[in-house]
């Protein structure tokens, strides 16, 4: 589903050259759910980011869902990223002034969709998140967990082959998040494709992997770099990761 | 798509509504100052006949010599005698002298009061080569030319007020105590500015407008006299007929000519005739002579004189400053909306939608700034209107022409000063990072 070879982010001023991310190697399969931990700035996000077709890399290779998105177009990565990718943020990000249905119409937005095609998929995101009866109230309407869960519907809505989730709930009291994350658990069992970036180790377990980055690379328990581990090695720790 | 780009833009307009406000404030007040002076500018430099201006043909001649030449060029207005000359050799199609007058004007049956009537003693080609209207009767002819024949033609303004009650043509009329008929009511003619009778520094283009129109030379011969300037090299004028055979210049003289390939013939004609005026001895110098179409001439007199130039330069540098105000305000607005566009990236807009919200948003906020501006320039004319002469403010009213360009123009200019903000969010958008959002 998700495939990194070799890959390299650069991020270059002047008379700084920082790697973000270097060597980096993941396979995620259809259907996981994996877990990436990591210290602060271990490369999370510019993982999380370049996945999402935000951003570019440096070099090594990229296939999403067999597609390689190396030498894309902005339109093509953008159509891409808005049929198959799901994002959930940590922040929820949901636009104040538009109501529930609408936030979760957004993506679909973008797709030529027709109208009637537009509300029947935020009418069933919304049903599947349980938020039905909240549609037509605003963001701030809503307690923390709810407004993740429309945020979780607005990522539903296009159907996506992967969620990206982005610290789903950091910003949320704790039976708010295991709300929340009993939610993506059920997503998963359904067959949902899910990576989660987050800091939390409990988290981290409930995921059915859990990949490690540490300089931009990803690790083992004791801190190697994967690409310097035995296949072996790497098959017994259960990250996934490819050789 | 489009629709969706209109909701977004119309909702970023309600949201954003005070900044919007300033946006459409700063682009309307330099539309609105740019286009009253552009109003006044195009009234003064309008063509006023332009399906025949170019071949419409003034002419002028040194007559009064080197000493009398106005920056080196002739006299604007020309002599009788170079009138009656053109005339015979008949060189346009038509062709006219004239000069103003003004008369005393009353019914013979004295029911109305004499009215002072701003007039223009011509000849009858004035009406066809310059396409006057008739709502009755007709020019008078060409013998009456000749014969100067007691005829007048009224304009359907004093026609109506000295005959209100019936037809005006067949009927006689006392003008400076000698009694006329009427052979013809023009309808509503005022060219704008009046080329054929324009002043230096475009004076008397705006005048008053005519009320009645007699035979050049059934006026001249009657003693009524130019009721603009006469320039004479001496003073020792003292009957009617040595005023016509003299050198004073006092009407202006106009020919049509049926292609403007023949508006170099004429002028060699009257190269022709100036030399032959000094062969014959009439002058010691050499004539210059000049011959415009009436573009040429209306720039010539300066009838939208310079410091107008200047005024509408100065507007289109203040319309500037606005908008350079309203990119400054665009970037404001789009760096407080950074977030929720890096947000739309993440869920699937190209930069290239983004991009086109923008201008979405800008087209809008010209349409809205554009309707604004256009009541700007109407009260800016009415301001004028106690500062200019009103036959020009007149000529200034907000025409259907100079609404479409301010509309046109306030789409343009604020897409074109949109377009930096949108490509900033459009590529912004890209740098921001998810844990920002």
């Amino acid at each position: 589903m998700l495939r990194m070879n070799q890959l390299s982010k650069v991020y270059r001023t002047e008379v700084v050259e920082t790697h973000a991310l270097r060597d980096f190697c993941i396979h995620v399969k259809e259907g996981e759910f994996v877990a990436v931990t990591g210290p602060s700035g271990s490369g999370k996000t510019t993982f999380l980011t370049i996945a999402g077709l935000l951003e570019e890399f440096t070099s090594g290779q990229y296939l999403l869902d067999g597609v390689d998105v190396s030498r894309m177009r902005d339109s093509q990565r953008s159509r891409l990223r808005n049929e198959k990718i799901g994002f959930i943020f940590q922040a929820f990000n949901l636009i104040s002034d538009l109501d529930i249905a609408a936030n979760v119409e957004v993506p679909l937005r973008y797709r030529r969709m027709s109208g009637s095609e537009r509300r029947r998929r935020v009418a069933d995101s919304l049903a599947r998140v349980g938020l039905s009866a909240r549609a037509k109230h605003f963001p701030a309407e809503l307690s923390g967990g709810q407004q993740q869960r429309v945020a979780i519907a607005r990522a539903l809505a296009g159907s996506p082959r992967i969620l990206l989730a982005d610290e789903p709930t950091g910003n949320l009291d704790s039976q708010m998040a295991r709300a929340v994350m009993e939610l993506l658990e059920e997503l998963h069992r359904e067959g949902a494709t899910i990576v989660m970036v987050t800091h939390d180790p409990e988290l981290a377990a409930r995921a059915q992997r859990e990949v490690h980055i540490v300089d931009g690379q990803v690790v083992d328990i004791e801190g190697l770099p994967r690409t310097m581990q035995p296949p072996r090695m790497a098959q017994d720790h259960g990250t996934g990761v490819s050789p | 798509m489009s629709g969706h780009f209109l909701q977004l833009a119309l909702q970023n307009l309600k949201r954003h509504v005070w900044l919007t406000a300033l946006i459409v404030l700063a682009i309307s007040l330099g539309l609105g100052s740019s286009m009253t002076v552009y109003s006044i500018l195009r009234a003064m430099s309008a063509d006023p006949i332009p399906w025949k201006s170019d071949r419409l043909l003034t002419l002028q001649i040194d007559n009064l010599g080197p000493d009398n030449r106005r920056s080196g060029e002739p006299p604007a207005m020309v002599a009788y005698r170079d009138i009656a000359a053109w005339r015979r050799d008949h060189r346009g199609i038509r062709q006219a002298g004239m000069y103003e007058i003004g008369v005393s004007v009353s019914t013979v049956d004295a029911q109305t009061a004499p009215v002072l009537a701003n007039g223009r003693a011509t000849h009858t080609d004035f009406f066809t080569m310059f396409d006057v209207p008739f709502i009755a009767g007709r020019p008078w002819s060409a013998a009456d030319d000749e014969d100067r024949a007691n005829v007048v033609v009224l304009t359907r303004s004093l026609a109506a007020r000295l005959f209100p009650s019936g037809k005006a043509t067949g009927q006689i009329l006392r003008v400076e105590n000698k009694d006329y008929r009427v052979v013809g009511v023009t309808g509503d003619w005022e060219p704008s500015p009046r080329f054929y009778d324009v002043g230096r520094n475009g004076g008397d283009a705006y005048g008053q407008p005519t009320d009645v129109f007699m035979p050049l030379e059934t006026a001249a011969w009657s003693d009524i006299k130019p009721n603009g300037s006469v320039s004479c090299p001496v003073y020792r004028v003292r009957t009617t007929e040595e005023f016509l055979a003299s050198e004073c210049v006092w009407a202006h003289y106009w020919l049509e000519v049926a292609s403007v390939a023949e508006a170099p013939k004429i002028r060699d004609y009257l190269r022709a005739y100036g030399a032959e005026q000094k062969r014959s001895g009439r002058f010691t110098w050499e004539p210059l002579t000049r011959v415009y179409d009436v573009p040429q001439w209306l720039d010539y007199m300066k009838v939208a004189p310079d410091q107008l130039r200047v005024a509408t330069w100065v507007a289109i540098g203040f319309l500037f400053v606005c908008l350079v105000n309203a990119v400054a305000l665009m970037l404001a607005r789009s760096s407080r909306r950074a977030a929720e566009f890096s947000l739309r990236r993440a869920l699937g807009a190209s930069r290239r939608n983004l991009f086109l919200q923008g201008i979405w948003e800008s087209l809008l906020v010209g349409i809205v700034g554009g309707a604004v501006g256009l009541l700007w320039t109407w009260a800016g004319l009415g301001a004028l209107r106690g500062l200019v002469p009103e036959a020009i403010v007149g000529t200034t009213r907000l025409q259907p022409a100079v609404l479409a360009l301010t509309i046109a123009l306030a789409i343009g200019v604020t897409v074109l000063a949109g377009l930096y903000p949108a490509w900033r969010v459009a590529r912004a958008a890209d740098a921001l990072r998810l844990k920002s959002l």
